[in-house]
Formats: C-alpha cells, structure tokens, sequence
C-alpha cells in the first residue's frame, strides 16, 4: 500500500483516479490545482505523484521542476498522466524530471502497471545529482567512500611505478568477472548508448558494474549522462593499482561505477600497459565490466577486445556503415580477432528504415545478433541525462538489451 | 455555434503558423468533421485552451477557459484518436471503395507525410480541391513545421485545412 497524490485540474479524472488507486489498496489524495498539490506534496508524506501537465495555475512542467528543486520531494517519483500526447511535451516532462509519462485516455492495466513500477522499481536519480542546484551537467566526485575500497590500503604518497617495458604479461582476469566491449568506429552508431544502457541493465539485474569509456576524442559517456567528472582515465599513472584505479571512478547507480573518458579530446589513447593495469584491479571488484571501446583500434581496445566474453560491434543500417563495419571485422582478423569472437549489434537510430537486416547480414556474411529498433524514448534519456533503461525499462531499447543479457 | 448537441469533448492540438493551442473541443455524435466542415459557422469554441508558441511547443505561455478559433485560419490539427474525427462515411465523403495513398502535403509553414484515402486512385484535385469541404484527415501522419523541423507532431489523424494546402506529392513505396 502507498500514499499516492493525484494533481490534475479535471474533475472528471480526480474521482476515477481515486476510485482506481483505492481498489489497487492504495491511498489517494487528490488536489486540483498545480499549487495546491505541491503544498500538499511537499508538506506530506507520499510515494508517488500523479501529475497532469495542463493546469490552469502553475502547469504540470513547474510543478515537477518545483518538487525536483525542494530537498523533501526530490527524490519522489513523479508520473505524468496528460491528454498532452507529443514528444516534446514527453521530452519537456522528463526534463523537469519526471519519471513516467502515460497519455490519457490510458487502458487502466498500462496506468496500473506503470504505477506498479515506479513504487517497485523506484526510479534512480544520478546519485550526485543532490549536489547539483543548477545547471544540466552534474559534477562527479570521485568514489573514495565505496565499500570495496575499504579494505584496501590508502594511495602510496610515492610515484608509481614505471610502466612495463616490453610485451605485456598475459592478462588474468578474477574468474567472477566478465568483460563486454561495445564497438562503433563510426561515430553516430549508438555504440555509448548501448554501452551505457547495457551496464544499466545489468546493475539492475544485481550486478556490481564498472562502465569504463576509452574514448580519447571527449566522454561520450559522461556526456550521456551529464557527468562532470573530476578524474579521468588520463589522470592515472602508467601501473595504477586497485586502490588508485578506485579513486578515480564515479559512483553513478547502486552498483554502477564509471571510469569516464578525458572530457575533451587528448592526442593520447589510454595506453595497453595502464589498461592492463586497470583491468586487473578492478576485476577483484566486479562481476561485469563494461567498455565503451574507443573509435580506433588503439592498444587499450585491442586488450579488452582479446579478453572479452562478450564483443559487440555496432553498425546502423546505413551503406557506409556497413561498409565500415565490414572493413573492422577484416582489420579485426588480421589482427587476431576472430569473427567467432564477434557479435554484431544492428542499431537502428532513427525512425527511418534503413537498408534490410537481411541485406546487412549479406554484406557481412554473417548473422546479426542483436537488433535494437528505434526508440522514440531515448531522446528523452539524453535529454534527462540517464540510461533509457532506468527511466523506461519496457521500452525498445532497453527491451532488446535485456534480452540480449539473457543469453549471457 | 452550432446548435448541435455536445456528445462528448475531444482533445485536440490545434496548429497556427505561431501558436500550438493544445484545447478540449465538444463535438457531436458526428465528430470533428461535421463542426469543422459545418458552412454555417465561421468559428470553433474550444475549453481549457494552452497557448504556447511554436518555437517552444512544450512551454505554456497562456491559459483560457473557452477560446475561439476562426476556421480560416486553422491550418491543421493534431488529434490523438482517430475516431475523434468522426464516422469513417462522414470523414471520406461516403461510401466508396478507397484506397489510402502515402503523400506529402505541403502548407506555408507545415509539412505533413501520412495517408489519405482516395477513391479507387490517387488524384490529386480530387484530394485536395475536389469536394466542398474544406478540412480533411491525413492518417497515420506527422506534421512538421517548416522551418523548425524538430521536433515533428504525429498523430493517427492530422486535420489539414484544404485551403492552406500548397502542393501534394505521393510518396512511392520503396523498392524492395
């Protein structure tokens, strides 16, 4: 049972949203004014509110942005429930900071579900987002204070120490862990988006993630996510330790940890010796992790590339695309990738349908393995700055993800 | 006014060439179409009317309890649900074996894709300037301004005003 506040100036809506929550055993509350409802919001003790957008006083877009900005509603999950039915509207609501949005007239068992969820699953804000009073970027602090560095000694005061010279020892992995690389050489791919969404899912399946972006042309992570992160990658020593390597991750979710990119383009890539660095501290600490590979087949990709379980190369049903997409499975092989050790994503980005999936699977000769329709959705995700599949798990994307996970 | 009774009120995104007026229109048994197309009457009374500019489509700039809208010049409506429209022999014009063709149909500021429903073949004069109605659906469609064009407005029914239309283009279907 919840407390749950309904905000909507139709009289016809308030007595039927009642009726609904009362049977589900729930506790309504109704208020019927913008104003109205946020006092009553913010003086109460809610679990969720029901907002419409269209009110004569204060409109539904003011009042989330007003809860989103008070410290007692800021974390409340906020449904928006309108006859409002275009996407900038949806866009504009998620902005402000909502979590759902549903258009009326809506069947009772999707408003019944959606409720459901949101009281269940309640919706993650960035974790350091609290810290953030204006502005859309949130400024990462480093996660110092996690758990698993506990135990672990403090930073050495003294410099690291030097990089290996010569081929680098064979990589081992703790057997608990499993590395996933997302590639897209070709910018526009969608290859962050599925890497971001990807650690989301599995977070949320449980798992302790670390999402680690090796981007050396700007954070696409930390851009998707509007992070400010305050140490990168390329604030490491050549041989970091676990301890070091920990210090310059963000905590973003409950068991989601990034090592973001460089903010802004740098002429270096992260080099293979501090990779191999990197992944053997933290794969003591994490079951999944995460990459976001780097446009180029640089040393850091090529490593994560060889001890991933699981490598997915992402294309867009485009001809230059998959003429792209082919050229890196042929450079792949040369360079001891195997096709076998492959997976290929067919990311459609846009409501536009491209070239057949049957005519992409041709061109490469091989099948596709995963398809991810267009989702109308993930421009809200962007705009709010959290994976699509926190803010709406049953929609296509994070849909295709979850059953991609499945076959892990 | 038109002295027929309300039977029900319907949402609807009404589209100037400035202005989006998001509004609750009460319509009769015989739907928007017969309000719209009624000779009789030069303006539409709408309730809970949202202004907001179309620049900033999602930002509410203004809000009335009844508003009035001259028909002349409405260029076209977004509705949520088709049969808001109203019955299907009203909203073709009868009863007849039609087709529904992609097109394109430009406005001065609005460019709408979607279906329109032909009798037996496409024909472009009878589309657009056959018949004396003057607003028609366009199904299934997405209308974009033209000179903003993010983001687009979809709908299952996109009302366009006939007199505003400017050309009309089918769209071939691709080949496979």
């Amino acid at each position: 049972m919840a407390n749950i506040l309904v905000i909507d100036d139709d009289r016809d809506i308030r007595p039927m949203m009642q009726m609904l929550l009362t049977r589900l055993g729930h506790t309504p509350a109704v208020a019927a004014r913008g104003e109205e409802g946020f006092i009553s919001a913010v003086n109460n003790k809610f679990d969720l509110v029901i907002l419409d957008l269209m009110m004569p006083d204060i409109d539904g877009f003011e009042v989330t942005r007003r809860l989103r900005a008070d410290a007692r509603t800021k974390d409340l999950p906020i449904l928006i429930f309108t006859a409002r039915t275009q996407l900038p509207d949806q866009e504009g609501a998620m902005e402000a900071g909502a979590d759902g949005y549903l258009t009326k007239p809506v069947d009772p068992r999707e408003l019944t579900n959606k409720i459901n969820q949101l009281l269940t699953n309640r919706p993650v804000r960035p974790a350091l987002s609290s810290a953030q009073t204006s502005g859309p970027m949130v400024a990462a602090t480093p996660a110092t204070s996690l758990p698993f560095l506990a135990n672990l000694t403090p930073p050495s005061a003294t410099p690291a120490a030097p990089a290996p010279v010569g081929p680098l020892p064979p990589l081992t992995l703790a057997p608990t862990s499993r590395v996933s690389v997302i590639l897209g050489l070709r910018g526009g791919a969608g290859a962050t988006t599925l890497a971001t969404n990807l650690a989301g899912t599995l977070s949320r399946n449980g798992k302790r993630v670390c999402l680690i972006d090796l981007s050396p042309v700007g954070s696409e992570v930390a851009l998707q996510l509007r992070l400010r992160p305050k140490n990168t990658w390329a604030d490491l020593p050549p041989a970091p330790d676990a301890n070091t390597v920990g210090q310059m991750l963000v905590r973003y979710d409950t068991g989601l940890f990034i090592l973001n990119a460089p903010t802004q383009p740098v002429r270096r890539s992260l080099s293979g010796e501090t990779f191999h660095a990197i992944l053997s501290g933290l794969s003591g600490f994490f079951s999944e992790i995460v990459i976001d590979g780097s446009p180029m087949l640089d040393d850091a990709t090529m490593l994560a590339l060889n001890v991933a379980k699981c490598a997915l190369v992402v294309l867009t049903p485009e001809v230059v695309a998959v003429q792209m997409a082919v050229g890196t499975m042929r450079a792949l092989n040369t360079l001891g990738i195997l096709d076998t050790s492959l997976q290929v994503a067919l990311n459609q980005v846009t409501p536009e349908t491209g070239i057949p999936q049957t005519a992409v699977e041709l061109a490469l000769g091989r099948p596709v393995d995963l398809v991810i329709p267009f989702d109308r959705g993930q421009s809200a995700a962007l705009t709010q700055g959290t994976p699509l599949a926190f803010i709406q798990p049953v929609s296509p994307l994070p849909t295709a993800i979850r059953s991609f996970v499945a076959k892990f | 006014m038109s002295d027929r009774p309300a039977a029900r009120a319907i949402h609807a995104d009404v589209f100037t060439d400035a202005h989006r007026i998001s509004c609750r229109i009460n319509i009769s048994s015989m739907g928007l179409v017969a309000l719209l197309n009624d000779n009789n009457t030069s303006m539409v009374e709408v309730e809970d009317a949202y202004f907001s500019r179309i620049q900033q489509p999602a930002k509410i700039m203004s809000h009335h309890s009844i508003a009035h809208l001259n028909k002349v010049n409405i260029p076209l409506m977004v509705l949520s649900r088709r049969e808001d429209f109203g019955p299907s022999a009203l909203a073709r014009g009868g009863f007849a074996r039609v087709i529904a063709c992609p097109v394109l149909i430009t406005l001065a500021a609005y460019e709408v894709k979607g279906l329109v429903e032909a009798v037996s073949k496409y024909d472009p004069s009878a589309i657009l300037v056959g018949g004396t109605t003057r607003f028609m659906p366009v199904y299934n469609a997405t209308a974009t301004v033209a000179l903003i064009p993010e983001p687009a407005y979809s709908g299952p029914v996109v009302v366009i005003n006939r007199m505003h239309a400017i050309s009309i283009a089918e769209i071939e279907e691709a080949k496979p």
